[in-house]
């Protein structure tokens, strides 16, 4: 039973030392480069109609090929994206080898084809619901990705920790405005810095349990989950360094 | 208010059962239209709600909302009995692993369906809580890999046990899903309920390895 969790514990624990989305763009990347995976978008899927203007705001993560986004974008393609039709209505993932390109009047197949000329030429778009109940699309592209029944579940569980990831970075951010009282700071400060309970509290000449108490608080001002995290958003708010 | 029935409390607790076998089927055959589990006395029961079952009631004030069922996976459940081709491997057999069944909460208290609302919260807390209280520590479940995000948030680790499968209509997968205190302390988070001091994400953020089974 052990065995079956270690991959996704180490999945767990590479997602969450990513601080910033790039680095959690380049974490998935890492994971995913040997199923021949090479680029990555992840976008939220909209409930109405969005203004061409607005539309980029909607990605989360990753990377296009800048000719392609500001084509992409100009020409609206989003309303018949065949990827993101399908992020937005189905429940299960669609390999794009799947979609049907033979009709070139069909603007479906026009996107996808016109997408390979900017080197995005497989790939499958899986869709994911959040605990907030938006709904996102992640789509992994490459020259030729591994479509085994192995490899989906992969792209599921490492999309969902990606995006987890994101979500937990992009609002985890409290007001600028929130401070930590100075021992608080001064014990995240020696945590970020890879110190121990025992030696902090060494340190500051407390109890490793007071260490513990001080670091809690810390992470409820930052409404961090861990310290890790806490530590991330403390550089982020310029409270550490 | 989270009431928990099970083999020590089964007659006292025989109204409130009565109570959720009629919720299941208002919910699993009148809502969702699982026409095999109808019934004509409109009680949604099968062969699985006996002795050994775990029955999960969420009440606001007393109307029951929420219900979900938990059987233990050391004697026969549905995926060793219905779903079967859901699993490559050998199905877990381990009195730490719980299989996690018919969970319904009442539309109106489901928030847009497609999160986890509070109530759908409430009930996860609830299977955590009591799972660390018994020294269970997984579940398993068959659902739909879109629902694999939600899990990850949540702070579980999720294993799948076979590949996806069309089951009535839907993509299926059977998946494994671990919590420790850190998957309780963001379900406490997320309910609005405090956390307490006791709770650290283990050193430097990180949490313990899984336990072994």
């Amino acid at each position: 039973m052990h065995t079956l969790f270690r991959e996704t514990f180490e999945l767990a624990q590479d997602f969450n030392h990513a601080m910033t989305i790039e680095d959690v763009y380049a974490t998935m990347l890492v994971r995913l480069a040997r199923h021949g995976v090479t680029s990555v978008l992840a976008g939220i899927i909209p409930r109405t109609i969005v203004k061409p203007t607005d539309q980029p705001r909607y990605v989360v993560f990753g990377h296009w090929p800048e000719e392609w986004a500001t084509h992409y974008f100009e020409r609206q393609y989003v309303r018949r994206d065949p990827t993101i039709l399908h992020a937005a209505e189905q429940r299960h993932p669609l390999y794009w080898s799947e979609i049907d390109r033979t009709s070139g009047a069909d603007p479906a197949a026009r996107i996808m084809n016109e997408a390979q000329e900017f080197g995005l030429r497989d790939g499958i778009t899986i869709p994911q619901f959040t605990l907030d109940g938006v709904r996102i699309g992640v789509s992994f592209s490459g020259e030729h990705i591994d479509r085994s029944p192995k490899a989906t579940m992969v792209y599921t569980v490492v999309s969902s920790f990606a995006v987890a990831r994101v979500l937990q970075i992009r609002s985890g951010l409290p007001d600028d405005t929130v401070t930590l009282s100075p021992t608080q700071r001064e014990c995240l400060q020696y945590a970020a810095e890879g110190r121990t309970m025992v030696e902090i509290g060494d340190r500051l000449n407390i109890s490793e349990k007071t260490v513990e108490k001080h670091l809690a608080a810390a992470r409820e001002r930052l409404r961090a989950h861990s310290t890790t995290q806490a530590v991330a958003i403390g550089i982020r708010i310029g409270q550490l360094h | 208010m989270l009431v928990i029935i099970d083999g020590s409390n089964l007659e006292a607790e025989r109204w409130r059962l009565e109570d959720a076998y009629r919720h299941r089927h208002r919910i699993f055959v009148e809502e969702m239209g699982w026409e095999a589990l109808r019934r004509p006395d409109g009680r949604e029961i099968d062969r699985f709600d006996d002795e050994h079952a775990v029955h999960m009631l969420l009440y606001d004030g007393i109307e029951l909302i929420g219900y979900q069922r938990m059987l233990p996976t050391l004697r026969p459940y549905l995926l060793t009995e219905i779903y079967p081709q859901l699993c490559d491997g050998e199905p877990p057999h381990d009195p730490s692993v719980y299989e996690w069944t018919r969970f319904a909460v009442l539309a109106a208290h489901r928030g847009d369906g497609r999160g986890l609302g509070r109530a759908g919260a409430e009930l996860v807390l609830g299977y955590v809580e009591w799972g660390l209280s018994k020294g269970v520590h997984t579940v398993v479940v068959e659902l739909e890999p879109i629902q694999t995000l939600k899990f990850i948030q949540c702070g579980f680790l999720t294993a799948s046990l076979g590949i996806v499968h069309q089951i009535g209509g839907r993509s299926t997968v059977a998946m494994l899903a671990y919590f420790d205190e850190r998957t309780r302390a963001i379900l406490l988070n997320l309910v609005g309920r405090p956390v307490p001091d006791s709770y650290s994400t283990a050193r430097e953020g990180d949490r313990d390895a899984p336990r072994h089974a």
